[in-house]
Parts: C-alpha cells; sequence; structure tokens
C-alpha cells in the first residue's frame, strides 16, 4: 500500500473534521464504510488488497464531503445506477483527491495515468475520468 | 479468489481475532502449525471435519467460512442492516454488502463514537 497517501488522505480528514476508524476487527470480505451523518469512514484495513486502501479512503470521504444522506442514497441507488449513482460520484471525488496528491511533484511529460490506476487499483472502467482529472490538474498547475 | 486463499482468510481471522497463536489451534486440531499455516494461505484444503471443528472452537457456523453469493442470504443482510442502522444511512464501498458476522462489530464503532 502507498502509506504516504493514505496519511495524506488522513491528515485531510482531519483537518476537514471528518471522523475515521481503521479497524482490524473486520472479515476480509467487509466493504469500508461512510457514514455520513455522523462525518465517519470506516476503513477495513484487513481488505485483501491493500493497494486499494487509499482510493477506498478517499471515495469514503467524498460520501462524508458531498453530504450523502438516505434519501440521495435511495433516490440514486435504486433509480440511476452507473454514471449518475451517488457511489459513481464517490468514485469521481476520490480521483480528485487522490490526483493532485499523487502527481504534484511528477512534471506533466512524465505523467503516467496507468501507474496511477495500478498505484491505487483504481477500476479500470474509471480510466476516462483518471485521464480528465489529470489533465485538469496540470491545466491548473500552468 | 481462489476458494482455498478465501477460506485460509476466514480461518486466519478467526484465529487472529481471538489472539491465538498457529501453535496453539495446531493443538486444538490435533495437528501442526505447518498445517495451519497452510490452511491460512490456501495452499491445502480444509476438508470438512477441519471447517466443522473450526466452526465449534471459534462458535461460527460453517457458512461463515464461505462467501455468500445466494439471494436469499442477501435479502437476510439487508433487513439486518436496515435494522442495525437507520435504514441505509451507512455508505458501503461500491455499495457492497456487509457480512453478516461483521454487522455487530460496525455497530460496535457508530455506538462507541456516538458515545464519545
Amino acid at each position: 500500500m502507498n502509506n504516504d497517501a493514505f496519511d495524506y488522505l488522513l491528515n485531510y480528514a482531519w483537518d476537514n473534521k471528518i471522523g475515521y476508524e481503521l479497524t482490524r476487527q473486520l472479515t476480509p470480505d467487509s466493504p469500508s464504510a461512510a457514514y455520513p451523518e455522523e462525518k465517519l469512514v470506516i476503513i477495513n484495513m484487513n481488505w485483501p488488497n491493500e493497494k486499494e486502501l487509499p482510493f477506498q479512503l478517499a471515495h469514503e470521504i467524498t460520501h462524508v464531503t458531498n453530504g450523502d444522506d438516505t434519501q440521495s442514497k435511495l433516490y440514486y441507488h435504486t433509480t440511476y445506477k452507473g454514471k449518475y449513482g451517488v457511489e459513481h460520484k464517490a468514485n469521481i471525488g476520490g480521483i480528485e483527491l487522490l490526483v493532485p496528491y499523487h502527481f504534484a511533484e511528477i512534471e506533466p511529460e512524465s505523467a503516467d495515468v496507468d501507474q496511477f490506476i495500478d498505484a491505487y487499483a483504481i477500476p479500470q472502467y474509471l480510466r476516462d475520468y483518471v485521464i480528465k482529472e489529470t489533465r485538469d490538474f496540470y491545466k491548473i498547475g500552468e | 479468489m481462489n476458494l482455498n486463499i478465501f477460506v485460509g482468510q476466514k480461518i486466519k481471522h478467526l484465529r487472529e481475532s481471538h489472539s491465538m497463536t498457529q501453535d496453539e489451534l495446531a493443538d486444538k486440531l490435533d495437528t501442526t502449525r505447518q498445517t495451519i499455516s497452510r490452511y491460512e494461505t490456501g495452499d491445502r484444503k480444509t476438508n470438512q471435519d477441519t471447517l466443522f471443528q473450526l466452526g465449534k472452537i471459534f462458535n461460527v457456523s460453517i457458512n461463515y467460512f464461505f462467501p455468500k453469493e445466494n439471494d436469499m442470504e442477501k435479502h437476510d443482510q439487508e433487513v439486518s442492516l436496515d435494522d442495525a442502522f437507520d435504514k441505509n444511512a451507512l455508505f458501503t464501498y461500491q455499495g457492497k454488502k456487509i457480512p453478516d458476522e461483521d454487522l455487530e462489530v460496525i455497530k460496535r464503532i457508530l455506538e462507541s463514537r456516538r458515545d464519545k
């Protein structure tokens, strides 16, 4: 796992008054979770693929910062699956958190989107969003 | 994931959550530490007698050791989740269900936060 990225995200959570529980009490197939009402994220440190943990943390933090609530979950989750769902929005928010961190010290010509995807085990179907976010990041940086 | 590895991770998780060493578990199963180690890495397949004994030692059902696939179990989990967490207020990663055996752990975490 990229421990520096994980620490960066924990600091981000702390700065934004988001509580976190990093637990080893859950079974390996238990998902990490967010409880936006309580501004809390729960990360399952027993998850089999450790590489995924920073992205999971970023994803769960986004649920809290987006203020996802019961209504949005019921509405989006049951009516709009796919790109309009709250889970999808949390994925995009997770990418938006990780891209500026990851590419901060990398020159644009050396930026490797696939290396980024691999480093955090980001699902391949999100590749287009990673590319978009990376492009946006370097434009802002100019 | 390979089923042997999945079962092995469950055994390891149970053993560690009971603060038990591989040697101690080996004693209870009348086998060697090496065998326990191979079960946990998935190198060796556990037979039904061993799983039955493990279930008794850790007080879990034999289903605990296997992935949950069927709809009936998913349905049961949804009901439990609703009861435990104020109806859908908890978001799980990519909408994945929390296994039954972990609901209590999550509930305890939430309760302990509320007490603070």
